[in-house]
């Protein structure tokens, strides 16, 4: 006993001790702040006067490297535009953190919080940002960002952020399949509905991994989302006719439920024959990505919804693990019974918002700084580095100095700088992939041809209604859409009570918000 | 040869009896098992290659070892930091929550102080109706706590559910216990640590483990306080790693590839260290828990 108590006593000062070292360690204020100034960049020079402290709180990438006191691309930033940057980046994105922070009066200079939400909403309603119409004559390259793909985000003419929508112009979903299986079944990858259904039947029943059992299905996918509203056969509503994402227009020009378009039924129908058939996974229902990809990867489903760019590598190589001789093939989604409609993904509506704040003390720098986060020379000093130390030019080609890259917050292999990404940039978006990407080509392929299934959005934006109410009527459908698809209610009859209680349970007003919105939009 | 007595005195029970026990052992062995396999099953596939992973989908026992998800962590520097910010907060932050919760509830268990169920009442308020979010961040903000790891620990410094498990245990205590100590000289704060505090010791326990496993798995407060990553605790740490694998475009191909073992091993990493502890205190917990339940 008394040698227990001992050993514990023991446990416990070390662990003390351990602690206290570990809180000892010099961190040099926030560790997310460069801070460096221009002086430390090594080659940097004076400015003349004081930099201007800018202090920027932004959700960022989380996964970046964290940037160190003495970062040279803080510096050279310092450098060029008399600043003195403090960069916070939230633990997880987490964007309750910014909204707490600005709620509590802790208002940075510039702030990036999520786009099209009550939030930021209130931010310009109650003050807390400033217009930014003020500074685009010094400003060019804020202006043209804001008023290229955003120019009807804009609250009675004047602009209060810089937006930025993820996948407003790029996807990267596809139905990937097994090619090895098309083969084994003699067919190629569909072009019609009645080819995906065919192909999803030969999976099903004619054993096209050979193994002599009957284990396979056709298709799986993961589960109708409550927050989007998508679901796993979006694919076959498009294909029908769906001509938005988010919406349509009825015949008074009025916004409407989507399901609500002639398609809606047809499309139900031909979903229904592949649940009732068993060619799609009967617990799609309740899969989740994870467990959707799993089912790919063990080779009990053919094809599945994907998601590419980057991830088209990670999942040959998974199929791999089991099937070496496997191979995925994926291409644009079947047409539907009029030969050109198709479609898989919407275009994104949430994203990010950075604003400067009513408490910038000196907001003229703080609209530079923006500006030149998305200028091209912004965008090259985050993606490439400094010309000379992070890497030189051999022709066309960048070569990376990777010993140097480290010493900064870059990732790894021709990666970018922890701030290239999050606020105003993905690299999907950005159709960036570094040269030392073996699969660049193919990754940034399966990105363009993605894109033209993606679906355009009836309104641009979300309105407050749609953010309070969206997810509880995306359950109302869901729960029409899993009765209907198992049999508990008929098609027509769940199409016509799912309108019903879809429009009565709050969808009503909000249709009328929407319309309001989207003549505004149209107005703008 | 050994001749074996059967005792007159036993109950012969009867077939009923016999088969009603062995369905409760079934549905018992079959109820701890839905308990105890999710935890196999995270630590067999920490331990397994991806192509082990997935060539079942339960997983028994890895049919291929790989350390990979733990190389992955391992080899991170971070990691070791995180976990000295856990034990930190977690060690601190407890003896904190002991020291304030035992004083607290002491006086609160004072039959003799006037006000004492009014101020019990007060505390008991807060359960109910907390500052909130907001509230609390400018709070902390203006004493100075922001982006330090007191952040984590003094803002949860009581919490009153344990604060009301120990008054009521103490409440229960008898009196004559306080007088006699109080005869032969000894003052208040000398009965409540020798005479109170050695004999509260299975609740002292028992409070004192639910305080360490609510710092261990603070996440939370972490985000709202902490910006430094020096100074991440082990769960924001194992979340951004995860998060890392899976979502960044700025991590290495090896890494976006480990999948669900290295998730596992992360998952494993955090509660095997709290896990630990509990053996230690296991004996006093029935009794730790159920002390103070009775009285109001």
């Amino acid at each position: 006993m008394k040698a227990t108590k001992r050993l514990l006593a023991l446990f416990l000062c070390a662990a003390m001790a351990a602690s206290a070292a570990a809180c000892s360690s010099p961190s040099g204020g926030t560790a997310s702040t460069g801070g460096g100034s221009a002086s430390a960049a090594g080659d940097g020079g004076e400015t003349s006067g004081e930099p201007v402290p800018i202090e920027w709180l932004t959700t960022g990438d989380t996964a970046a490297e964290p940037i160190q006191e003495g970062d040279r691309i803080i510096a050279a930033i310092n450098e060029q535009l008399g600043i003195d940057l403090d960069v916070q980046i939230v633990p997880e994105g987490n964007t309750e953190k910014v909204n707490v922070a600005m709620a509590s009066g802790d208002f940075p200079d510039v702030v990036t919080g999520a786009f099209g939400t009550s939030a930021t909403q209130g931010w310009i309603d109650n003050g807390m940002v400033i217009e930014l119409n003020q500074f685009f004559e010094n400003c060019p390259d804020m202006q043209s960002w804001i008023e290229k793909d955003y120019s009807w985000s804009a609250t009675d003419g004047k602009y209060y952020g810089v937006p930025f929508i993820t996948q407003l112009h790029a996807s990267n979903v596809l139905i990937m399949m097994r090619g090895d299986w098309l083969e084994a079944v003699g067919m190629e990858y569909p072009k019609t509905l009645d080819d995906m259904r065919a192909v999803l039947e030969a999976f099903t029943t004619q054993d096209p991994d050979g193994n002599g059992q009957n284990d396979t299905v056709g298709y799986t996918a993961d589960k109708p989302s409550s927050s989007t509203g998508q679901t796993p056969f979006d694919w076959v509503f498009y294909a029908y006719g769906r001509e938005y994402a988010d919406y349509m227009l009825d015949e008074d020009g009025n916004v409407a439920p989507w399901f609500e378009y002639d398609g809606f039924v047809p499309a139900m129908t031909y979903i229904k024959d592949l649940w009732d058939n068993g060619f799609v996974d009967q617990e799609l229902m309740l899969n989740d990505a994870s467990k959707k990809e799993e089912k790919f990867y063990q080779g009990r489903a053919g094809a599945f919804n994907a998601t590419l760019y980057r991830h088209v590598t990670r999942h040959e190589n998974n199929v791999k693990e089991l099937f070496p001789d496997a191979t995925v093939v994926y291409d644009l989604p079947p047409v539907g019974p009029d030969g050109e409609s198709f479609g898989i993904t919407p275009q994104g509506k949430g994203g990010f918002f950075t604003c400067i704040t009513a408490n910038c003390a000196n907001p003229d720098k703080a609209a530079e700084f923006i500006n030149f986060m998305v200028s091209e020379e912004g965008n090259n000093l985050l993606r490439l580095g400094i010309e000379g130390i992070h890497y030189t030019m051999d022709g066309d080609t960048v070569v990376f100095n990777e010993e140097e890259r480290a010493k900064d917050a870059f990732s790894p292999d021709g990666w970018c700088h922890a701030l290239a990404w999050g606020s105003f940039y993905w690299p999907l978006e950005s159709g960036y992939m570094p040269d030392s990407d073996p699969d660049k080509d193919r990754a940034l392929a399966s990105v363009e041809l993605a894109t033209q299934a993606q679906v355009p959005n009836l309104v641009n934006q979300k309105t407050p209604l749609e953010i309070e109410n969206g997810s509880t009527l995306n359950d109302v459908f869901i729960q029409y859409f899993s009765d209907m698809l198992q049999g508990k209610i008929g098609i027509e009859e769940g199409a016509q009570q799912l309108s019903e209680s879809w429009r009565s349970q709050g969808g009503e007003e909000m249709l009328a918000e929407l319309t309001e919105a989207y003549n505004a939009q149209n107005a703008a | 040869m050994t001749i074996v007595k059967r005792n007159p005195n036993r109950i012969k029970r009867g077939f009923g009896s016999r088969l009603f026990d062995v369905i409760n052992i079934v549905l018992l062995v079959l109820l701890a098992l839905t308990c105890i396999y999710p935890f196999w099953d995270t630590l067999v596939v920490s331990f397994s290659s991806l192509k082990s992973y997935l060539s079942t989908s339960v997983h028994l026992w890895p049919s291929e070892w790989s350390l990979e998800g733990y190389q992955f962590m391992f080899s991170n520097n971070t990691l070791w930091t995180s976990y000295a910010n856990s034990i930190f907060i977690t060690v601190v932050g407890t003896i904190i929550n002991l020291l304030v919760t035992v004083m607290a509830a002491y006086t609160l268990s004072k039959k003799d102080l006037k006000g004492h169920r009014f101020l019990t009442f007060l505390a008991v308020f807060t359960m109910m109706f907390s500052g909130g979010i907001i509230p609390t961040y400018i709070v902390v903000k203006d004493v100075g706590l922001m982006n330090s790891l007191w952040s984590m620990i003094l803002p949860t410094a009581v919490n009153t559910s344990y604060l009301i498990i120990m008054r009521n245990f103490l409440f229960d205590l008898p009196h004559e216990l306080e007088e006699s100590a109080m005869l032969d000289g000894c003052t208040e704060i000398g009965v409540l640590f020798r005479i109170i505090l050695p004999i509260s010791r299975p609740s002292i326990i028992t409070i004192a483990l639910f305080y360490a496993v609510d710092h261990w798995n603070d996440f939370f407060n972490a985000i709202m306080y902490i910006m430094d990553e020096e100074k991440w605790p082990l769960q924001l740490f194992l979340r951004s790693m995860l998060f890392e694998s899976e979502a960044s475009y700025s991590s290495t191909q090896s890494l976006f590839l480990l999948g669900q073992p290295m998730k596992m091993a992360a998952v494993m990493m955090a509660i095997i260290p709290i896990m630990l502890v509990f053996p230690f205190f296991q004996k006093y917990f029935a009794k730790g828990i159920t002390a103070g339940a009775v009285k109001g």
